[in-house]
């Protein structure tokens, strides 16, 4: 294909055997150049010329009688056939507009340089002096905001904000914590019960030794200093009492419940997400079950293979249930409370040491029970603060 | 007769170029004919064309015609005779 012929528009001449020499006598009168000239099937010829070239030979053909097949082509036929689609036309119209326009927003805000606070905070911390996604960029100024947000946060030391593109990159540096200074005096009391087997006292006055039984509140460290010289003295008590403790976890897993049965019916909702304008696009107009679990999934924020696109398409699902009794054998309720067993010791803090462990399982006519005893050494000692009046 | 050219023929030679008949060939592929003044016939194994005072035919396989510009044609394909015939000599 003739590349100048394409983009200013061409027509394709056919016409049969009987006319062909008539047709080539007229292309040599008007001296015209001609490309993919091939016969047809019938032994008449068809070759393409330029457009306006071609008006003028159909007009030499209309006058001599020669019949003529002509069938429009090139890039102007084709704008033209595209044109009479006024909707294509208006789509790439928007796309073209919001492509220009679109420059002009902030597409994506993002922070580095934060190890305490989370992007989500700074981010929140900027939304409120203006900065976010969808943010006009015009009419930002950077310094403004740089300055504000560092004056409202406590936890950041400097900011600076610049724009790489339709990105905003944020970089923080924050505060190094003060260490908690906490003078009032104080004494260790006993947290829970247990019998004393170890002391680390760094300050205070020891009112327990090893061996002895505790009963939770119980006094384990003064923070009070008598002395016959320089009369009470009181300071913060600090230390490690460690006993031996018992902690009980009962777990209890009925025998009936209520669980779900999922219809077959089911709806969605496809609402479409640019920047903070939503578009839903499918609406069942049935009204929803009275009782129904709904499923909502957004593509993430890589989508497209393109980070942070301030578009998302959120689908939301219904799924309407129904409640039935259902019943379950010991043995499923017991590998249950297993389950949450051990969740809950999971959960001890590094702090508490086991040493021993009794567990129980019962049947009553309702639930199951799993009672665990567990036996720990751990560090009961907890401060308590108390006020002077001299 | 003198051996002088005339006037007539010296003009004829330097401005003739553009009147005369020439038939040039480019190998077996292509062949430019100029001062042709009607194409007689067409086919994909002939094509004759009327020249003053003669006819020129083109034999060869897949004869296409790509060009009429400035009074010549230019034929494509593959040549095999190149014939000229006297004939009544067809004006334009």
């Amino acid at each position: 294909m003739n590349l100048p012929l394409f983009l200013l528009g061409y027509e394709t001449l056919e016409t049969d055997r009987a006319n062909v020499e008539a047709l080539l006598n007229l292309c040599l009168r008007r001296g015209l150049s001609v490309s993919d000239f091939a016969p047809t099937d019938g032994g008449g010829i068809r070759f393409r010329i330029g457009a306006i070239s071609a008006h003028r030979l159909a007009r030499d053909c209309a006058r001599e009688g020669i019949p003529l097949r002509r069938t429009v082509g090139g890039l102007p036929a084709r704008l033209l056939r595209l044109g009479r689609r006024a909707g294509l036309v208006a789509g790439l119209a928007v796309a073209v507009f919001l492509l220009v326009l679109s420059q002009k927003f902030v597409w994506s805000v993002r922070v580095g340089g934060n190890e305490r606070l989370t992007a989500g905070e700074i981010r929140q911390l900027l939304s409120e002096q203006g900065l976010e996604v969808g943010s006009y960029v015009p009419s930002l100024r950077m310094g403004e905001i740089e300055t504000r947000a560092l004056l409202l946060s406590d936890d950041l030391a400097w900011l600076a904000i610049h724009m790489d593109g339709t990105v905003a990159v944020v970089q923080v540096v924050e505060r190094s914590p003060e260490p908690a200074k906490n003078d009032k005096p104080a004494n260790l009391v006993a947290e829970r019960d247990g019998t004393v087997e170890g002391l680390e006292l760094y300050r205070g006055r020891a009112m327990v030794h090893i061996g002895q039984p505790v009963r939770a509140g119980e006094l384990l460290v003064s923070g009070v200093y008598d002395s016959a010289t320089v009369g009470y003295r009181y300071t913060r008590a600090n230390g490690r009492v460690l006993a031996r403790t018992e902690r009980v976890f009962r777990v209890e897993i009925p025998l009936s419940y209520e669980q779900k049965v999922y219809g077959e019916s089911s709806r969605a909702e496809t609402v479409l997400n640019f920047f903070k304008f939503s578009l839903k696009f499918s609406k069942n107009s049935r009204n929803p079950a009275a009782t129904c679990d709904i499923i909502e999934t957004t593509t993430g924020e890589d989508w497209l293979g393109m980070r942070d696109l301030p578009v998302s398409i959120l689908r939301r699902t219904y799924l309407p249930y129904t409640q039935v009794t259902a019943e379950r054998s010991p043995k499923e309720a017991l590998e249950l409370a297993w389950e949450e067993l051990e969740r809950r010791l999971s959960e001890l803090s590094n702090e508490v040491q086991p040493v021993g462990k009794r567990v129980a399982a019962s049947i009553t006519d309702t639930a199951l029970v799993l009672e665990c005893r567990l036996d720990c050494v751990e560090n009961i000692a907890v401060p308590m603060e108390f006020e002077v009046v001299e | 007769m003198s051996d002088r050219e005339s006037l007539k023929d010296r003009a004829k030679r330097y401005f003739g170029g553009a009147f005369s008949e020439m038939a040039v060939l480019y190998g077996n592929r292509r062949a430019t004919v100029r001062g042709c003044g009607k194409i007689l016939f067409y086919s994909t194994e002939e094509i004759r064309l009327a020249l003053r005072g003669r006819e020129l035919s083109l034999r060869g396989d897949d004869l296409r015609c790509v060009s009429f510009a400035g009074g010549s044609v230019t034929v494509v394909g593959t040549l095999r005779a190149v014939e000229f015939r006297e004939s009544g000599g067809t004006r334009p």
